[in-house]
């Protein structure tokens, strides 16, 4: 049962759940959940085109089906942590908290995300290249951006000041994007065991068309999943935020003075 | 504000390693089908130029089973996600009613 209180909340720190943050918590949920159907829907839909509708690939056979597990997983990595070197640049120079809520979520995220790529890239090259892990140049430089975005959390919670935290955190977004770019140029730049893009290629997009439709519609799906996911975890980091700050508005109450 | 808990951390972790827990059986009966005979598989090389064509997989039973593992595991782990996600806003929402409710 809810009880309520009269006491005035200090500036800036609002009970939760109430008036129009209250609100803006409720409109991020919708918009979630209606995503998350959509996303459910169109996740279903790529999973009956790549085992019923693409047709085996004729070089690699039907290892390369993970392709459609792996690529969507390195797109929605990628995305959530271009995000989150937006949020952080945005963060650092507005020091809007929403920013970092937006940031920190992109990094879960993106943390997730390149995790499945991680564990679905060496089930495909033990079967196409006869060794789980190769250290060339893509799978490494993915590898760094793992760790990178681990150092991100690792940074937040260390330090003591949250806020300086919270920077240094910011930082190290910003500049951990860096490897965005080199991760996808790495096959071009350097001699590279992993398989050149056929899509994101100067000449243009190369593969069968049944193929290239499943791609899109699982890169689709994952996005949509991306953004539904992304929702839940800001509303979950902005309630979060609040209950930080409804322990704060506690401890500031000032105390009635002791009996005698 | 908040700040990263180790519990959260932990919380990833499990979900990481309960993945991985439930995919090493299956990866282990794959593995004990055998290996092809290395002279068709295509062994990571230092000398590949860029644009070489390797050599196609051989076809074999352990290919589905990769692509099997590797759509669970995918499933499994943002699934795992997905429930931790509601899991924490429960434990948020909990945490809310209590200071409301003592305040």
């Amino acid at each position: 049962m809810e009880t309520t209180t009269t006491r005035a909340a200090p500036v800036g720190v609002q009970p939760p759940g109430t008036g129009e943050a209250g609100d803006s918590l409720r409109g991020t949920r919708r918009w979630a959940l209606g995503l998350s159907l959509l996303a459910g829907a169109t996740l279903l839909t790529a999973l009956w085109m790549v085992f019923f509708y693409v047709p085996t690939e004729a070089e690699m056979g039907v290892v390369q089906r993970i392709f459609y597990v792996h690529v969507p997983s390195a797109w929605t990595a990628f995305m959530a942590f271009g995000l989150v070197a937006l949020c952080s640049a945005g963060y650092l120079w507005l020091r809007d908290p929403r920013l970092d809520a937006i940031a920190v979520s992109a990094a879960e995220l993106g943390l997730v995300f390149t995790t499945l790529v991680l564990l679905t890239g060496p089930l495909w090259a033990r079967v196409a290249w006869g060794a789980w892990w190769v250290w060339e140049p893509r799978l490494t430089l993915t590898l760094l951006l793992w760790f990178i975005y681990v150092g991100y959390f690792m940074l937040r919670g260390a330090a003591e000041n949250p806020e300086r935290g919270k920077r240094f955190a910011a930082i190290l977004g910003v500049v951990g994007a860096i490897d965005i770019p080199l991760i996808h140029l790495s096959v071009q730049w350097w001699r590279s065991q992993h398989p050149k893009p056929v899509v994101m290629r100067p000449e243009g997009a190369q593969a069968d068309p049944a193929i290239l439709q499943t791609l899109f519609v699982s890169l689709f799906a994952f996005t949509l999943l991306f953004f539904a996911l992304l929702l839940f975890r800001y509303g979950l980091e902005r309630l979060s935020q609040r209950v930080h700050a409804l322990r704060v508005t506690r401890e500031l109450r000032p105390r009635p003075l002791p009996q005698g | 504000m908040t700040t990263m808990r180790p519990t959260r951390f932990h919380r990833l972790a499990a979900v990481i390693a309960a993945s991985l827990a439930l995919a090493l059986p299956p990866a282990a009966r794959a593995s004990a089908q055998g290996s092809p005979p290395p002279a068709a598989v295509a062994q990571p090389s230092a000398s590949a130029l860029p644009g070489e064509q390797t050599p196609a997989p051989p076809r074999t039973l352990r290919a589905y089973w990769h692509v099997f593992i590797a759509f669970g595991l995918a499933w499994l782990f943002l699934f795992g996600y997905a429930l931790s996600l509601g899991r924490r806003f429960r434990k948020l929402e909990n945490e809310i009613d209590s200071l409301r409710g003592t305040s």
